[in-house]
């Protein structure tokens, strides 16, 4: 009987000590933003009685998680796309030199001047120095979107070697996990650990991508990319729960993502995170290089001057790379003055045709970026709310830890005064016996 | 004649920030919605503002739809379902 007693008192000296070891191990944590809070779960024995700590329960809210990671995804793309907007933005930006409406303009005006006075040497000069002004804006302009498209490139290549080395770790974790749940759940506190190194994983690989993921009842991670939305059927699987993961390599010439096996990976796939903005970069660009040609080929079919005897285009070429111009200093030398004024007419409006294809063009382009600017300040916003509603619901509160240990200690004190108890009525029991 | 309009976008590019926060500025937002229904024309920044809060409420709608479709199939998991 006496031994049953004691028996029961060392449970729960040693729950006590279990206890405290996870409410240190919150406490030591308090700072660390990947930590997620842990509690003791006791549970009694049955006969001799007693009680012990079963497990440590790991108070995730995973659906805030899996919210926070969706946002997270969407405000680092929505982020990378304003960055490389606000760099297109002031390429074209009219309110300073950089604006091509300055190059139109003085185009067309001195076409006009010419016009007006095809013998002044001075109108003619600038005629062809600011048509060529116009051709090597155009083409710089054009240079430096392929620029970023190039440099961008080089990021996503960057970047999907980042998901690799993530995707090995979080498939390594897995590893990890199955083994130490297979060793026991004793080691609860290595076994924890490594939750919190997947969840900080699968928060890093959601900056790169989309990802949606399930775990499994030991906490492996299944990683998925969805081409729509979860409940679709299209995905590709980043991370398997057994160990494996999927290697992918970037190939800039084709622009395409493949996988271990070769299997080609469909970039639509990728619409979040750094990747995705990326792709949807490089396909933005593409649209500002069509709209950049659409201009040269409108300044092509649409300036002409009549030149012996027949409308003659100013400049030449299909698109911006091969724009030049058409017509030599000796051409306007033999400019015939009776073309003057219909001449004058055919600018006009070739110079308010170009205006208007230039002011669509650049009104895409500031639509896009405010667009971006919207996504990105909205998602901003929600993704600190959640931030702090998340670090609230899973991070360690001192203030509650500090409670908690005081009533383990109080607890821990009652266990004592009842073993010192016990073993005064043993020695009582004994001296009566004697 | 003071722009309600204006007012109220400002107030609520200020104010409204995540859904937890529809409940609260419910009142605000459809008085804003009305008005901005009853306006033909807008400034150039209440263009903007009225893109933001429109888009706002696309995606805190799809927030909602996701919260909705995560707690099923946690109960789900659970057997709750």
């Amino acid at each position: 009987m006496i031994n049953e007693t004691l028996g029961i008192l060392y449970s729960a000296l040693l729950s006590d000590q279990k206890s405290l070891e996870v409410r240190n191990r919150n406490v030591a944590n308090s700072d660390n933003p990947d930590y997620v809070k842990e509690r003791p779960v006791l549970q009694n024995l049955s006969y001799p009685g007693g009680v012990v700590v079963a497990d440590v329960d790991r108070l995730s809210d995973e659906i805030l998680q899996k919210q926070l990671l969706t946002s997270t995804s969407l405000l680092k793309g929505y982020e990378e796309k304003k960055n490389v907007y606000d760099v297109i933005q002031n390429y074209f930006d009219d309110t300073t030199d950089n604006g091509l409406g300055k190059y139109i303009d003085n185009f067309f005006n001195s076409v006009l001047q010419f016009l007006r006075d095809p013998q002044n040497e001075g109108a003619k000069e600038a005629f062809l120095g600011n048509a060529q002004n116009l051709i090597d804006a155009l083409k710089n302009r054009y240079n430096q979107l392929t620029e970023i498209q190039s440099q961008t490139k080089k990021k996503l290549a960057l970047d999907i070697a980042q998901v690799n080395k993530i995707s090995k770790e979080l498939a390594q974790v897995n590893k990890n996990i199955a083994l130490l749940y297979a060793k026991g759940k004793s080691d609860s506190n290595d076994y924890k650990y490594l939750l919190d190194e997947r969840d900080k994983l699968l928060k890093q690989l959601s900056e790169y991508v989309n990802i949606d993921y399930n775990f499994d009842n030991l906490g492996r991670a299944e990683v998925r990319i969805f081409e729509n939305d979860s409940t679709a059927a299209g995905y590709i699987t980043l991370v398997f729960q057994n160990g494996d993961f999927n290697k992918l390599t970037y190939d800039s010439t084709t622009n395409k993502v493949v996988n271990s096996d070769g299997i080609e990976w469909p970039i639509s796939f990728f619409k979040n995170g750094e990747i995705g903005a990326y792709t949807t970069i490089i396909n933005d660009i593409n649209s500002i290089k069509d709209g950049l040609n659409n201009l040269a080929q409108t300044l092509v079919n649409n300036t002409t001057i009549t030149l012996n005897g027949s409308a003659t285009p100013v400049f030449k070429g299909t698109s911006v790379n091969d724009l030049t111009l058409n017509i030599t200093k000796s051409d306007l030398d033999n400019y015939d003055l009776s073309s003057s004024e219909t001449d004058q007419d055919t600018i006009q409006q070739a110079w308010d045709t170009v205006r208007n294809t230039y002011n669509t063009f650049i009104s895409e382009i500031s639509n896009k970026y405010t667009d971006y600017q919207i996504k990105y300040e909205t998602e901003l916003n929600l993704n600190q709310s959640l931030e702090t509603k998340y670090s609230a619901e899973v991070g360690v509160n001192l203030d509650q830890e500090l409670a908690e240990i005081m009533k383990l200690q109080q607890h821990y004190q009652a266990i004592s005064k009842m073993i010192a108890t016990s073993t005064r009525l043993v020695d009582y029991i004994l001296n009566a016996v004697q | 004649m003071e722009n309600k309009l204006l007012l109220g976008l400002r107030f609520l590019d200020k104010k409204f920030s995540s859904p937890f926060d529809i409940e609260e500025l419910k009142p605000h937002i459809e008085l804003v919605l009305k008005l901005a229904e009853e306006k033909e024309t807008f400034s150039a920044e209440e263009k903007v503002l009225l893109k933001k809060l429109l888009y706002k409420l696309e995606r805190f709608e799809k927030f909602i739809d996701l919260q909705q479709k995560l707690f099923k199939s946690k109960f789900k998991f659970e057997g709750r379902l």
